[in-house]
């Protein structure tokens, strides 16, 4: 009977208690890359789906962790808002755990905003977005698992980010293929078309692209082929510009000497799904290899500045007048710079230069009258060194330059009104640096170093300032007050940064957080 | 290997209570050890540890305040308890809470006439817990450091069984051994657990550390309660 009674009362007592023990303290704690946006550093924690917003802003750093969709892939600033997009991947779903679609989850950084889930159906990997951050439109790069039984490498999905998700937001479509898939989306500024300014985006494929006209989702995209259809090819379009006033594109493609002009002629639309605008496709010869091109000249006169570093000179392309027109150089170029010698309002140039070390010379092309004047408009400038990246400051007069490792350091500030260039050593090289927003200042992380550097942009002195740790990247963060931070991030499981002054940076005025992607982890998440 | 524990104590205690004689009433103060499993109710509690129960250990002492011959005796207690979690968090943090309970507990044991040495009883109790924890990083980072104070009550039942006294030749008449098995529940408050860093603390040079919030912490739940002592 006592035994009877100690057992009964055993069970009773087990039966409560024996819930399931909560697996998620076991995932893993990874996370994608952070970005910076809004005064704040987003990580996103790929296992457990949760989205990490630290807020940088205030005296003190404040952390807000939102759900995402299963299997985030993509974390980006949204353009023009103070929001971060989270695409997801969803989940295939498994006995006892339901597929969940792919999405896309926009997240408030300011105020107390909930965050809006986009369901995009597929699971698609990779987003883009208009400059205006308006639309967003995710789809498939190239990948070699899915890790789905059947996808459609063509599909897209079209988010209207102003409007809160609803049935006919996101818009999915099937693009037109010619037998590739998209490896990558660009947005055009607003384009006026036939009447109506208009943003579209444009999806490009190997060998052919697809314009969708945003303000008429439901309208048919249109797809153009940039080589013949019994042309094998894949000449990857990489690089297009839009003319808006002229309601020109050109497009840039791998593998081809050309550059493809797209002129958007009016049309009138062929039922209620058809657009009211066509493409009309020319193709002129741009060198070898063109690497960069440039809009110059205004409306009237509008050309196109193309370099090919496989060729001797550089191009300049009338598409209206069927006319190219070769510049000599004495320096082969990758790259175009655009500036105004002097400051706004000064006469139009150009600084050609190179990063893939071919030459150790840039060019400077006074843009006035080079139709004329040609290799007379252009000056050549020895530096002495090969630059492997530029960071331009055109507005300040200056090219920031990055060089390989030598005695006279590895970064150089390259005047274009005086056309001098000036050592600055460093330790680092350009490739890591970052801008603040206002591009006021330039910093460095040297890897395994306790320290970071930064060069004021105003007045072009250095400085550097030591952390209490290891840093492995730094990112500048500006908030809506305009207010300068900038986060050095340091190795650490839980997650660890240094929030400094972007303005005075000092470590009087420095706070760290570490542990900080555990913040809630015991529940209480949005 | 907790469930083992739990069905252990609850056959010792039975056992035990073959091997007692009467009990004699004038033995007033007990002092004695308790161990015995602590189930949570909440998920939070995993964070801490894989099992789905906490092992408990702790020491009382306490008294009876009213007269030993009635049939109802009023009791009352204090205590201290530990229970102890330990687990790999997200694959990241070596994790260990420390939970030290201060109680204070009153009970009402019923003399069976018929079997004076077999006490049933009930039990109310209340007090303070505090949670001592630390986040060891598995590779790269600082410890991260948890303390907080929240406050518990439980009630619970059972049974209580007291030997005769057996240092009479010694001249301690009154020294009798006692156990008891008791289960209840009990509710504790649901702190916001904070986590620090040592690094700013230990370094006055160092650059100041903000804390991270890590949820709520709740360990409410059922609990088994088995204990030996000495009544005299």
């Amino acid at each position: 009977m006592k035994h009877t009674l100690s057992f009964a009362l055993a069970i009773s007592l087990l039966a409560p208690a024996c819930r399931d023990s909560d697996d998620r303290y076991g995932l893993a704690l990874t996370t994608l890359p952070p970005v910076a946006a809004a005064g704040a550093v987003v990580f996103v924690e790929t296992a457990s789906a949760r989205a990490v917003a630290v807020n940088v802003s205030g005296d003190e750093p404040s952390v807000r962790v939102v759900n995402v969709g299963a299997e985030p892939t993509a974390v980006v600033a949204r353009n023009a808002a103070p929001e971060a997009l989270v695409l997801s991947r969803g989940r295939r779903g498994a006995r006892g755990v339901a597929p969940e679609p792919g999405s896309l989850t926009a997240l408030p950084l300011t105020g107390s905003e909930r965050a809006r889930t986009y369901p995009v159906g597929s699971p698609f990997n990779a987003v883009a977005q208009t400059p205006d951050g308006r639309f967003a439109i995710t789809y498939f790069r190239p990948m070699s698992d899915a890790g789905r039984l059947l996808f459609n490498p063509n599909e897209v999905a079209l988010v209207d980010l102003t409007q809160p998700p609803s049935g006919t937001n996101p818009t999915q479509r099937t693009v037109r293929s010619f037998g590739g898939v998209p490896n990558d989306v660009v947005f055009s500024p607003p384009m006026e078309v036939n009447g109506e300014a208009r943003t579209l985006a444009v999806v490009l494929s190997d060998a052919y692209l697809t314009l969708m006209d945003l303000g008429h989702p439901e309208r048919v995209e249109i797809t153009v082929r940039l080589t013949l259809p019994e042309d094998p090819r894949a000449i990857r379009p990489t690089q297009v510009l839009f003319d808006t006033e002229g309601a020109t594109l050109y497009v840039r493609a791998a593998a081809s000497d050309d550059v493809y002009v797209l002129r958007l002629e009016a049309t009138t639309p062929s039922g209620a799904d058809g657009n009211d605008f066509r493409p009309a496709i020319n193709q002129l010869a741009a060198g070898r290899r063109p690497a960069d091109m440039a809009l110059v000249g205004d409306v009237t006169n509008r050309r196109l500045l193309v370099v090919s570093p496989g060729s001797s000179d550089a191009r300049l392309i009338d598409a209206r007048a069927n006319t190219v027109i070769p510049i000599p150089l004495d320096a082969p170029a990758t790259n175009i710079l655009l500036y105004e010698r002097g400051g706004p309002g000064g006469p139009r140039e150009a600084l050609l230069y190179s990063t893939s070390g071919a030459t150790t010379a840039v060019s400077f092309m006074a843009l006035e009258g080079i139709e004329t004047r040609r290799g007379q408009n252009v000056e050549t400038v020895q530096l002495q060194r090969q630059v492997t990246a530029a960071l331009p400051l055109a507005d300040r007069g200056v090219v920031v330059l990055g060089h390989p490792s030598s005695s006279q350091g590895r970064l150089s500030l390259l005047d274009l009104e005086r056309r001098t260039a000036a050592p600055i050593l460093s330790e680092v090289a350009l490739e890591g640096a970052r801008f603040d927003d206002d591009r006021e200042a330039l910093w460095v992380a040297p890897r395994s170093s306790d320290r970071v550097g930064y060069i004021d942009l105003r007045s072009f002195r250095p400085g550097e300032l030591l952390l209490d740790g290891p840093v492995t990247d730094v990112l500048p963060v500006t908030d809506a007050t305009g207010r300068r931070r900038v986060v050095a991030i340091h190795p650490a499981d839980g997650g660890w940064l240094t929030v400094l002054d972007g303005a005075a940076p000092s470590r009087e005025g420095a706070r760290s957080i570490e542990g900080f992607l555990l913040t809630d982890v015991l529940g209480t998440v949005e | 290997m907790t469930r083992t524990m739990t069905f252990a104590s609850i056959l010792a205690a039975s056992l035990s209570l073959t091997a007692v004689a009467h009990a004699d009433p004038d033995s007033p103060w007990v002092a004695g050890i308790e161990i015995g499993p602590r189930w949570r109710d909440s998920a939070s509690w995993d964070a801490f540890s894989t099992a789905v129960a906490a092992p408990a250990t702790g020491l009382f002492v306490g008294r009876d305040v009213s007269p030993s011959q009635r049939l109802l005796v009023v009791g009352v207690e204090l205590g201290w308890g530990l229970e102890s979690g330990h687990r790999t968090l997200r694959q990241a943090y070596d994790a260990t809470l420390n939970t030290h309970s201060l109680h204070a507990a009153a009970s009402l044991r019923v003399r069976l006439p018929f079997a004076r040495w077999l006490q049933p009883y009930a039990r109310v109790s209340g007090g303070a817990l505090y949670h001592d924890g630390r986040l060891d990083p598995e590779s790269d980072g600082a410890a991260l450091f948890i303390d907080d104070w929240t406050w518990h009550v439980g009630t619970g039942g059972g049974l209580s069984v007291t030997t005769a006294p057996f240092l009479r030749g010694i001249g301690w008449r009154s020294a009798r051994f006692t156990a008891l098995v008791e289960a209840g529940y009990r509710w504790t408050g649901a702190p916001t657990l904070v986590a620090t860093t040592g690094r700013s603390s230990n370094d006055p040079d160092a650059i100041p550390t903000t804390p991270v919030n890590l949820g709520s912490l709740s360990v409410a739940g059922p609990y088994l309660r088995v204990a030996v002592g000495l009544r005299f």
